[in-house]
């Protein structure tokens, strides 16, 4: 009996050494170690051994059964190794399946960076409404009806009819709107971002819409300062541009701010050495700010002289056209998606 | 406004600063400077030449042939040809000739050339090619003074830097409209010491000729100054003066009227000289009557303009005893005004309620220097300064005699204004919790003190008293600005903000916002922004029923209606986009605008658009809709027939209903739309109401066991009525037995093979059950029941394979 089984393993390494394939590799694993094969049916033989021989068949053939596991598992791999060594005609370069993936568009990009920022800085995001009543728009702001500054926001007005009775209906110029629409529901501590969309009443070309986008902030407390303002806006404009953004700081005059400025931003584009972009000035204009005006927190009816607090504005859509580079403000609102596929 | 650097170097004595310098300073510390422009540039090759001769072009009717007399400095005389366009030149006229070589501060280079044949050796130049002005009707005639090859550059004094200042940034600043305005900001701002010399006008005069001057209604004009010159001499005014208005961008026209624009760019306060003879006089007397009133409904008043204006009661004149004759602080009236022949003058400098000339120059649609000054509210004290310094100049300049009093027309409120300066108590502690930045007492008290204020310290606070040039100084911010400016804003350090840590909300509608938009990228959906406006053209072509927001001053007759749904301009963005792409997804999300029982409603949409050639579209918008739907968190969603009046435009419109409430809609785009926009491809558009959608309950899911026996599986294909509708079939086969599991349609379709008005469902059908595995028996049994039942509700037929 020891005869065959050694006849067996030797049969086995035989087989084995021919194979070149998986396939057959494991139809010889089953026939010689299977539920089915040789070995298992010399098992069963063993009953017929005397006993005392028994143990040392039972050994043998253990031995013969791991022995053979072994093989073949070198065997396995070395297939494995051949396989792998067979060069094939790949063309990596072949393009890819089509995945059809949807595009958000640039203002919604920065619109969720700007919002991801001014959250982490505490600040609420809000929207608010578009059209708009003349009092939340320019009278609540200091600027009563006629007043020169004014100019500076063309207005689309509503036709209303004799069907709406609220005040004067507009297109809101800013979302500064929501200033006092917030303040004279809540109180202090405030701390608000609005971004949306704005309207102003002028021909559109190369660099003018008359659609536009704005992000305001304020932000209102018992001491509320100028240096907090420009601790706000210096770390919004590193957070947007992922570096450390130098500005500038100008007098400016927005009436519902005082004291009231402008902050401009050093040239990305000629690191302030002045180009086309910054008219050669080396600066971009690009906030307009200021301590909230008295008389605003009047219109919201906050107690005289308990709050302080600062406001800015800044031009969503400027921003966009500065990080991408786009010359020509038309192509936000154009609906083509040859654009809207570049982001 | 435009600031000429020499006037206020000859105002302030000396400014050791350049002009860029200087520039950069006003725009750092007072207000933002547009440019600085330096006039001379460019002009190194134009001189002044004679012209000798001028002939017609052979070749061209609107061209002449110019032959000129000139030289190059210490040169001999020399003559050269130019062809010239321009007819307003005569011989003998001095011109300025831009000689080869020459470039012009527009960039013009000036070659030799052949214009129509004829060769051309230079250019002759308007104002605007010299960069002095605007004007192009003409080449520039010189004064006759001016010598053969001189350089134009020092004929029209532009050795000069003009500082031009944003308007809008000095709104509230109506002191700044001048030189001596600027001056001020200057010397405080350089730390130096500045005093306007006060004219030293006396009157002497034995009160020969008498005004009657009234106010009808003081809220109007707080005060009204006057004053009758005679003598006068109208002519040309002396170079100097006439330069430095044209290189500030104002016309010169004759001594008197240069004189009172002069005076305004100086002083900051408008004049208007009328000539007397021709004010109408009153019956009996010898004097002649001036009232400030409102128009009367009809009068008419031709303006200096020559464009005559039809005036009403919002518009304030000044009139004589009879009419109008001037638009008070906007315009003066042609046939008052001055004249080569007007020997005696009515000089006025007044002070207008400013939201008054707002109105009446909205109303006309005018704006000029003088009403850009008063729309602002002028201080109440520059209407004596302008008036005297007018007087002084006048006597100077035309031989003008002072023959009246000056009169000084003003109400009790008035006098007390002018008597009172106004005064503000500032607390110092505030000034550095203010600017967030320590600031001492005595640094605040120098920065004022530079800047005209006087300050007096009452016991912890300061009391400032305004300047009466700084109307705009109301409240202590306003002082605050003014020594935060002065400060520097540079040199504040950021500091963060200083408070309590509360919980911070974000507003569900802008948070479903996002995620949508997140979800619908995933679904292949680009994202477009449109405008919230569209016209009648869509709205007809659509049948939108609602009625529209209307705009009472539309750009353009496209953009006249509020928006009341996204689709509109979605489609014609598809429209836009079908001949660069054959299939795309665009949606967008935004406000729609319309009136709801009188009141405005502003919600915000998500519309979206699928473009393809796919015969089962409408199924596709189904499968997006529940995929966003269910991505928020919304299982159960049901549908309608829609029939809204305003959604006409779509072929089985169908309604999207959550928790029996419609939130949205979506269906196929009809033919003839199609049609219209040239687009022949599968097109479905679904709208949804975020606003609601963002109000709806959101569940938390529950987490549901996943049995470890294995499943069943079986597919079952159904012959069916096409009267029959899924829905109901579904419904029977999911609740038929609580072992099935679940139950996923996979093929529908119609065949002749299958006979007429029948279709082909087939289900794949999960068994399952939580406790134990199931025997292949009693599924059998399950589906025998399950079959016996359909054909007895529906008739379907087992189809066997």
């Amino acid at each position: 009996m020891e005869e065959e089984i050694k006849k067996i393993k030797e049969k086995a390494i035989e087989e084995i050494s021919q194979i070149s394939d998986l396939l057959s590799l494991e139809n010889l694993k089953r026939k010689y170690l299977g539920r089915k094969g040789l070995l298992r049916e010399i098992l069963q033989k063993i009953t017929q051994l005397p006993e005392k021989e028994r143990p040392k068949i039972g050994k043998l053939i253990n031995q013969i059964k791991t022995d053979l596991e072994k093989i073949i598992e070198e065997k396995k791999t070395s297939i494995y190794s051949l396989e792998s060594k067979v060069e094939k005609i790949f063309d990596f370069t072949l393009p890819p399946q089509k995945i059809f993936f949807g595009h958000l568009h640039p203002i919604t990009q920065v619109k969720n960076e700007v919002t991801e920022i001014f959250q982490s800085m505490g600040f609420e995001v809000l929207e608010g409404p578009e059209v708009e009543t003349d009092w939340y728009n320019f009278e609540a702001l200091n600027m009563p009806i006629e007043h020169p500054a004014r100019d500076v926001w063309d207005t689309f007005y509503i036709n209303q009819k004799s069907k709406i009775k609220n005040s004067k209906l507009l297109l809101r110029t800013h979302t500064s709107n929501m200033q006092v629409r917030v303040m004279e529901k809540r109180k202090p501590p405030l701390r608000i971002c609005v971004i949306g969309k704005c309207f102003r009443h002028e021909a559109t070309d190369q660099t003018h819409e008359h659609t536009l986008y704005q992000i305001e902030g304020f932000a209102v407390d018992e001491k509320i300062s100028l240096a907090n303002l420009i601790y706000t806006i210096k770390n919004f404009l590193n957070a947007l541009y992922k570096k450390e953004i130098k500005i500038r700081i100008r007098p400016g005059y927005f009436p519902f701010v005082e004291p009231g400025i402008e902050i401009d931003m050093r040239c990305e584009n000629c690191q302030g050495r002045g180009c086309s972009v910054c008219k050669n000035s080396g600066w971009i204009e690009i906030l307009g700010a200021g301590m909230i005006h008295p008389k605003v927190f009047e219109s919201a009816g906050y107690p005289k002289g308990k709050y302080t607090g600062f406001a800015f504005g800044v031009g969503l859509d400027r921003l966009v056209m500065m990080l991408y580079k786009i010359d020509d403000i038309r192509w936000l609102h154009s609906g083509d998606l040859r654009f809207i596929h570049q982001f | 406004m435009k600031l000429s650097y020499q006037w206020l170097k000859e105002i302030l004595g000396k400014i050791k600063i350049s002009p860029e310098k200087l520039a950069n300073l006003l725009n750092l510390k007072v207000a933002a400077v547009e440019k600085v422009k330096k006039l001379a540039h460019g002009l190194d090759k134009v001189v002044v030449a004679e012209i000798l001769e001028i002939k017609k072009h052979p070749q061209a009717d609107k061209l002449q042939l110019v032959t000129l007399r000139f030289k190059i400095q210490n040169s001999k005389f020399k003559i050269l040809q130019v062809v010239c366009g321009a007819f307003n030149i005569k011989v003998g006229d001095k011109v300025p000739l831009a000689l080869k070589g020459a470039i012009l501060p527009n960039g013009v280079e000036i070659k030799e050339s052949i214009i129509r044949g004829i060769k051309s050796e230079g250019m002759l130049c308007a104002e605007d090619e010299l960069g002095v002005g605007e004007d192009h009707t003409g080449i520039l005639i010189l004064d006759k003074s001016a010598k053969i090859g001189e350089k134009v550059s020092k004929v029209l004094g532009l050795d000069d830097t003009i500082i031009e200042i944003e308007n809008s940034a000095l709104t509230h600043r109506p002191d700044l409209f001048s030189h001596y305005g600027f001056a001020r900001e200057i010397a405080a701002i350089t730390n130096s010491k500045f005093k306007i010399q006060k004219s030293k006008v006396k009157v002497k005069t034995k009160k020969l000729f008498n005004l009657k001057i009234k106010i009808e209604d003081p809220k109007d004009c707080l005060r009204y100054m006057a004053v009758v010159i005679d003598n006068v001499k109208i002519a040309p005014s002396p170079i100097w003066l006439q330069n430095r208005l044209r290189n500030l961008g104002i016309r010169p026209i004759n001594n008197i009227v240069d004189i009172t624009n002069y005076v305004m760019l100086e002083i900051n306060q408008p004049l208007h000289a009328f000539d007397y003879e021709k004010l109408s006089s009153i019956q009996n007397q010898n004097s002649k009557q001036i009232v400030i009133r409102r128009a009367r409904k009809e009068e008419k008043l031709l303006c200096l303009d020559g464009v005559e204006r039809k005036l009403d009661n919002n518009v304030l004149v000044i009139a004589d005893s009879k009419k109008p004759i001037a638009l008070a602080g906007i315009m003066g009236g042609e046939e008052s005004g001055i004249t080569e022949k007007t020997k005696t003058i009515v000089i006025e400098s007044a002070n207008f309620n400013p939201v008054v000339i707002r109105k009446g120059m909205r109303k006309l649609g005018l704006r000029t220097e003088a009403s850009l000054r008063f729309e602002k509210g002028l201080p109440l004290v520059f209407a004596k300064d302008g008036i005297l310094r007018a007087i002084e100049l006048i006597e100077k300049i035309a031989n003008g005699k002072v023959v009246s009093k000056i009169y000084d027309i003003k109400d009790k409120k008035t006098e007390k204004l002018l008597k009172t300066p106004k005064k503000i108590n500032l607390e110092v502690e505030k000034v550095s919790n203010l600017i967030g930045e320590k600031i001492s007492e005595k640094q605040i008290v120098k920065y004022l003190n530079n800047l005209g204020f006087t300050v007096k310290k009452i016991g912890k606070m300061l009391k400032v008293i305004v300047p009466m040039f700084r109307n705009d100084v109301e409240f202590e911010e306003d002082v605050i600005e003014e020594i935060a400016r002065l400060y520097g804003y540079q040199k504040i350090n950021p500091k963060p903000i200083d408070g309590k840590l509360n919980f911070l909300p974000y507003d569900p509608l802008l948070k479903l916002e996002k995620n949508l938009k997140n979800i619908l990228i995933g679904l292949g959906f680009d994202e477009v922004y449109n405008y919230s406006f569209y016209g009648e053209k869509i709205i007809n072509l659509l049948k939108l029923k609602r009625e529209h927001l209307e705009l009472t001053n539309p750009l353009n007759p496209d953009q006249r209606y509020l928006r009341i749904s996204l689709l509109p301009k979605i489609l014609e963005n598809a429209e836009k986009n079908v001949s660069f792409y054959d299939r795309f997804r665009i949606f967008e999300i935004g406000k729609v605008y319309f009136l709801s029982d009188n009141k405005i409603e502003q919600p915000k949409y998500l519309a979206g658009l699928i473009l393809e050639k796919n015969e089962k579209i409408f199924y596709l918008a189904k499968g997006v809709i529940e995929i966003i739907l269910k991505k928020i968190g919304i299982n159960i969603i049901s549908y309608q027939k829609n029939s809204d009046q305003n959604y006409q435009y779509l072929d089985n419109p169908t309604t999207i209903m959550i928790n029996n409430e419609k939130i949205g809609v979506f269906g196929l785009i009809k033919k003839h739309i199609k049609d219209n926009l040239k687009i022949t491809d599968d097109l479905a558009v679904f709208e949804i109401d975020l606003e609601k959608l963002s109000k709806l309950k959101i569940e938390v899911k529950t987490f549901e066991k996943i049995s470890s026996y294995p499943p069943i599986l079986r597919d079952l294909a159904f012959i069916v009525s096409k009267n029959i509708i899924f829905e109901e079939l579904y419904q029977i086969i999911k609740n038929f037995h609580p072992l099935i599991y679940s139950v996923e349609p996979f093929d529908v379709f119609e065949s002749e093979k299958l006979g007429k008005d029948v279709r082909n469902i087939a289900f794949h059908l999960i068994f399952q059950s939580p406790e134990r595995t199931l025997k292949s028996e009693e599924v059998e049994k399950i589906i025998s029941d399950l079959v016996k039942t359909l054909e007895q509700k529906f008739g379907a037929k087992l189809r066997t394979f």
